[in-house]
């Protein structure tokens, strides 16, 4: 299909950045072609049969990317922020933004508040 | 567009000559009321791709069963015929529309995740069947994209246009939303009267007269999907939440706080799945 009806991916708008600063505050998915050397992996790279081929904490070298290149993967987690993230006050001004025509509405102050009260939360 | 001769064509979706081939086969048995659990699995267990599938899905964080599933036939078992066919359609369907349709595979992951997380704070027997079917809620919109592609292209230029819901500006354009054509081919598909009014009934989930609870946390998922920005459903705004719904659920404030930092988790920890295939 030609036309992208709904493509647009979410991790520029989402929770996802909340949760990217919460829980593990420097892990981010790096496309495989995006992987450059020095990039640290967050998180272990297994084979199917769950054996670890790349331990938590290994730096990438060239060999080690090029490598990466023929398995059949799309993307690794990798330490590190990202330079995508965003700031707290981008989250909130984005969600005003979604919430803009519907906050006035029956109970939509009580969902906004409790998302509101989550990004503020997580960026103290 | 005359809503009869519209059923039919949609219902008639899988003769379209543009249909991706493993999508017809799929349909063809899942189309087939009197398929038992033994050639469904069958089917599946010949066909490694879909096999693996069906395997990742389950054993993922977005339906979350403690234990690994590791065949067909106890997926089968567990989740019973209808989930495991809904995931196998869903999924499959995603596939397929990967490309241009990542931010609706995205928004659709989001719901059955949150109505998962939903029907068991509202102690819900089988939560799963919740779950696929808001896993499912939005397939109208993929029929409808497949079926009139450049109608839909009017429909997303119109919504930009006026400024108004994608929903509104498919009233306008086939004077039905994906809400109905969505139902049409659940019915066709033969899933049970349950998904279907689900399906039917995810906007306006009052008149859902078989399973109005169900209806309403697929709702009110939907809702809060959007509401954190996970995922595209076609929408830059936040659609309002059906009042009676919101009031049939009760949700109390921590309830609802609950629910945003149990679907945070979920859906950071589904990673994989939000990326589609080619992860390992």
């Amino acid at each position: 299909m030609s036309k992208n009806f709904f493509g647009k991916p979410s991790f520029s708008c989402c929770s996802y950045d909340i949760i990217k600063h919460q829980r593990s505050d420097t892990v981010q998915r790096i496309p495989l072609s995006e992987l450059k050397v020095g990039m640290v992996v967050a998180r272990a790279i297994t084979n199917e049969s769950g054996m670890v081929l790349l331990s938590e904490g290994t730096a990438l070298t060239e060999s080690l990317i090029v490598r990466l290149g023929r398995m059949d993967l799309s993307h690794i987690f990798i330490r590190g922020a990202s330079s995508s993230d965003k700031s707290k006050a981008e989250l909130l001004s984005e969600l005003d933004h979604r919430f803009k025509k519907t906050e006035k509405e029956p109970y939509m102050h009580i969902i906004k508040g409790v998302i509101k009260a989550r990004i503020e939360e997580v960026y103290q | 567009m005359d809503p009869k001769l519209l059923r039919a064509q949609i219902e008639r979706i899988d003769t379209l000559p543009t249909m991706p081939g493993i999508l017809k086969k799929l349909l063809a048995v899942i189309e087939n009321p009197k398929i038992s659990l033994t050639e469904i699995g069958n089917f599946i267990s010949n066909d490694p791709v879909l096999t693996t599938r069906v395997l990742k899905m389950v054993n993922s964080p977005i339906y979350g069963f403690p234990g690994r599933i590791s065949s067909v036939q106890q997926a089968l078992i567990l989740l019973g015929l209808n989930v495991v066919r809904g995931l196998l359609l869903g999924v499959s369907v995603f596939e397929v529309m990967q490309k241009s349709m990542q931010g609706l595979w995205e928004h659709s992951l989001g719901c059955a995740v949150t109505s998962r997380i939903l029907a068991k704070k509202k102690n819900i027997p089988e939560p799963e069947e919740i779950s696929v079917s808001a896993l499912l809620h939005d397939i109208g919109k993929v029929v409808l994209i497949l079926r009139f592609k450049e109608d839909y292209e009017r429909v997303v230029k119109e919504a930009e246009a006026k400024d108004i819901l994608i929903m509104d500006a498919e009233k306008e354009v086939f004077g039905i939303t994906h809400a109905e054509s969505g139902a049409w081919v659940a019915k066709k598909w033969n899933f049970p009267l349950s998904l279907v009014e689900v399906i039917e009934y995810h906007h306006k989930p009052s008149l859902s007269k078989t399973v109005p609870i169900q209806s309403a946390i697929v709702h009110l998922s939907d809702i809060l999907t959007r509401s954190v920005g996970f995922g595209f459903a076609g929408d830059n705004y936040v659609p309002q939440v059906s009042p009676a719904a919101w009031e049939l659920l009760n949700l109390s404030d921590a309830d609802l706080r609950e629910t945003i930092d149990e679907m945070d988790h979920t859906l950071h920890e589904a990673g994989d799945f939000l990326i589609g295939d080619g992860s390992a």
